[in-house]
């Protein structure tokens, strides 16, 4: 007996790889074509380096503009998040982003730098998610003057789950899509389930792969220190910020994937993991999210059931900021 | 011991709008190789096989022995069901992650270029 496998297409979108698989590879050209579609408009939608996208004009407006259902529903899976996870992912991190020197497009930041003294610091503690105001019955926003949006970690994560459901519904196939390493899947799972494998870099490929997991349903997302990282007069830099400081989070775990119903909680778990530090454990725990998590060492730490890889050790349990903690 | 033979061929295609390339996974088992699955629902148990052998990402033919499934099935805490978009949820409901030495399609990992 044989069976196909999922025909799989690639392609650059909002500054990242995006793929989608499917497991009739028929179906592969218009699931490549809807994917496509999501992706530009979310862009439009949320991009924060594009003056023309919607949420700029938002920005400029100061006051309760009407607003399409995508950037509504981005904006209000943006503010929940934030919400579920105590302010670790906050969708008001846009100034402190400009201000650790991601102020454009990441292939720019990474090429040129941000140049000597800009970026090294750290913008004080973020307005908050309450600074955007949500009106669902008249589909109406207002953000706070002054304050700069960043949808970037939970945008990507909902263009992934709505571009997965959209393709296994319109399409009739089993669907995994993955947009910058974060993977959703819909419709019937092929033969042993979608194989994907965690790394540090998604764009590393295949044969980098630390461990491989397989699912039939729901979404993996990863948060990394190691990529989107910079230097900035000598000083490392990457682009997950820590809410209460406006700064870079400090790297304790330098790798956390988890697994979850959607891309978007699946996301909001990784990166707030990163945020939490020494306590991400425990918080992980208590949310019952399967994750995994790597420190600086290459320890691995895995809980809620994400299944064990026998080739690493144990992780030291992040030790150093384990003790910044315990001394705050 | 089961067996299961796996081939992986990628191959480009003529790019449409976009640089795009295709890859087709074609896996094969061995008659009466499907693997098992171990399932500890409710508990964060898990049931690992030995594994002796691993395939390779898009590197021609492999063939593995003996492939390696285990299985995890999340504790369900009632109360916190997520639905898609809702922030952080404790449960993943019936869904389960496993670990495989199958050949991935795709990466999860840090949003690299």
């Amino acid at each position: 007996m044989s069976a196909s496998g999922p025909a799989l297409v690639r392609m650059r979108a909002i500054g990242t790889t995006a793929e989608v698989a499917v497991v009739d590879p028929g179906a592969a050209p218009r699931a490549a074509l809807i994917l496509r579609d999501e992706l530009a408009a979310i862009d439009l939608a949320c991009s924060r380096f594009r003056p023309d996208s919607e949420i700029a004009a938002v920005e400029r407006a100061g006051d309760a503009v009407r607003v399409s259902p995508l950037l509504f529903a981005a904006l209000e899976a943006a503010c929940r998040v934030a919400e579920r996870t105590g302010g670790a992912v906050d969708p008001t991190v846009g100034s402190a982003m400009d201000a650790i020197g991601y102020d454009r497009d990441f292939e720019d930041v990474a090429g040129a730098g941000s140049g000597p003294g800009r970026g090294t610091a750290g913008a004080g503690a973020v307005p908050g998610w309450r600074a955007i105001e949500l009106d669902a019955r008249h589909r109406t926003v207002r953000v706070r003057p002054g304050v700069h949006v960043d949808l970037g970690a939970t945008a990507k994560a909902l263009v992934v789950d709505r571009a997965a459901t959209r393709i296994a519904g319109a399409l009739g196939v089993g669907t995994l899509v993955s947009v910058g390493g974060d993977v959703a899947v819909q419709g019937p799972a092929p033969e042993g389930g979608w194989a994907v494998g965690i790394a540090p870099d998604a764009s590393a490929g295949p044969g980098h792969a630390q461990q491989v997991v397989a699912v039939d349903e729901g979404a993996i997302a990863s948060s990394s220190t190691t990529v989107r990282a910079w230097s900035v007069a000598g000083r490392p830099r990457h682009h997950i910020v820590d809410p209460a400081t406006g700064d870079c989070a400090a790297t304790c775990w330098t790798l956390v994937s988890a697994f979850a119903p959607s891309c978007v909680e699946a996301n909001a778990a990784t990166t707030a993991a990163i945020v939490w530090g020494a306590a991400a454990p425990g918080r992980l725990e208590g949310l019952g999210v399967p994750a995994r998590l790597v420190d600086e060492r290459g320890g691995v730490l895995v809980l809620n059931g994400w299944p064990a890889d026998p080739t690493v050790r144990t992780a030291p349990r992040c030790a150093r900021s384990r003790a910044r903690a315990a001394a705050s | 011991m089961r067996r299961v033979r796996r081939t992986s061929r990628f191959v480009s295609a003529g790019a449409a709008a976009g640089a795009v390339v295709i890859g087709v996974v074609v896996s094969r088992q061995v008659p009466g190789a499907s693997a098992s699955r171990s399932t500890a629902s409710g508990t964060a148990a898990t049931s690992t096989t030995a594994t002796t052998g691993a395939g390779s990402a898009g590197s021609g033919t492999t063939s593995t022995t003996a492939a390696s499934t285990t299985t995890t099935t999340a504790p369900s805490r009632s109360g916190t069901t997520g639905s898609a978009g809702s922030g952080v949820s404790g449960s993943t409901g019936s869904s389960s992650v496993r670990s495989t030495t199958r050949t991935p399609v795709v990466v999860s990992g840090g949003t690299g270029r």
